[in-house]
């Protein structure tokens, strides 16, 4: 597994929890409208049909490679490294919140990786501070009192399925990406992959 | 595919630039006959051999949506973002939609000692991009991050409102479906 959650600035796996409970939880949001019901258990009808005649199709297609070795399916995996943007914005320990609140006006970004001698031991996220901004003593407090501690972090090599996969379960909008040596490199937010979405894939989907 | 904006309590219909230039629409071009345009789209792709059909709003957006009249407190849409797991509410006045509110609004204000005398009124922001439902995802998303967004109603013919579409349903659809690069 190349996932890895650091909390404290020590690193464990992070196991995702089985792929069936991420789908029943996509299911509940998506009941349509009462007109809309009955389309809809045509549609999944059709998508179960066409799925198992995708199956047939392909087990022809694969005794026909195994014959001929002409056909080909280019299927590109997309990885991290690809849609990530680089370089981030690090935001040391030892700042203050006020200048992290202005740094995101300035670049207009919502989220950032907070990092002790290069080696990263949290997120801070524009909600975090917005909500306490009021505070009487905002001005003199330190950024580690607002991160939260234990960060979800991707390798370089991670799909972008898996990516989304985690940020759909766990709703986070961001997750830092980290080399072989737990450096920060890059960093893959929703608006990185709506970029990816909107230049490199059309919306297809093979029935 | 055509998108609204919301001005002064009405949908206008408005095409966004950036999706009317270019060669977005490359697979069906309309200064060729269609038996043509097709013929040239399998040829492409003729090492794909199984049918290919694209993505809709309609099928991924989230419904019912929830709405809110005009003179709602604010604590009543923090309860409401709660219970059914949702970051925008459509704000309606009469029935027709007039704005729009959404989580960040809600923490900026949340410690503050106003929060429980404010109306929903106050705080929503009054424009807001709706799409028709026949509009692609990939259009979608490009409208998200180009006016940086994060949801968007998606309305019938009668400009009433069925569904919501955000970012987190995009991502739904890189997780369940099977996508081909261009």
């Amino acid at each position: 597994m190349s996932l890895v959650v650091a909390a404290g600035g020590r690193y464990r796996d992070y196991i995702l929890p089985e792929k069936s409970i991420a789908r029943k939880i996509s299911k509940v949001f998506k009941t349509d409208n009462d007109n809309d019901l009955v389309l809809k258990e045509e549609f999944d009808r059709e998508q179960e049909n066409s799925e198992s005649k995708n199956t047939k199709q392909s087990i022809g297609v694969s005794k026909y490679v195994k014959a001929k070795g002409i056909f080909k399916v280019k299927r590109e995996n997309i990885f991290a490294r690809d849609i990530m943007s680089s370089p981030v914005k690090l935001i040391d320990k030892k700042t203050l919140a006020s200048e992290a609140y202005k740094m995101m006006d300035k670049y207009q970004y919502r989220h950032f990786p907070v990092v002790e001698e290069n080696k990263i031991i949290g997120i801070i996220s524009d909600r975090d501070l917005v909500g306490r901004k009021t505070e009487r003593d905002f001005n003199s407090l330190k950024i580690s009192s607002f991160v939260t501690d234990e960060v979800i972090v991707a390798k370089l090599e991670t799909e972008l399925k898996m990516i989304a996969r985690i940020m759909v379960y766990e709703e986070i909008g961001a997750l830092p990406i980290i080399n072989d040596e737990y450096e920060v490199v890059g960093i893959v937010t929703k608006t990185d992959i709506l970029k990816c979405v909107m230049n490199n894939m059309r919306f297809d989907v093979l029935v | 595919m055509s998108f609204y904006i919301l001005i002064k309590e009405q949908l206008i219909q408005y095409d966004f630039d950036y999706l009317t230039d270019g060669n977005r629409d490359h697979k069906w071009d309309k200064t060729k006959p269609r038996s043509q345009c097709m013929n040239e789209y399998l040829e492409e792709n003729s090492d794909r051999r199984s049918k290919v059909k694209e993505l809709y709003a309609n099928q991924l957006m989230s419904s019912p949506v929830y709405f809110l009249e005009l003179d709602a407190k604010l604590p009543v849409a923090k309860k409401l973002m709660g219970k059914f797991g949702v970051n925008h509410i459509p704000i309606t006045k009469n029935g027709e939609p007039v704005g729009i509110i959404s989580d960040r609004d809600l923490i900026k204000l949340e410690k503050t000692g106003t929060f429980s005398y404010l109306c929903v009124e106050e705080v929503m922001s009054t424009l807001m991009v709706c799409s028709s439902s026949q509009s692609s995802l990939s259009e979608v998303a490009e409208v998200f991050v180009k006016e940086k967004i994060n949801a968007m109603p998606i309305v019938d013919e009668k400009l009433a409102i069925i569904g919501i579409v955000s970012s987190r349903d995009i991502l739904r659809a890189v997780v369940e479906h099977k996508f081909l690069l261009k």
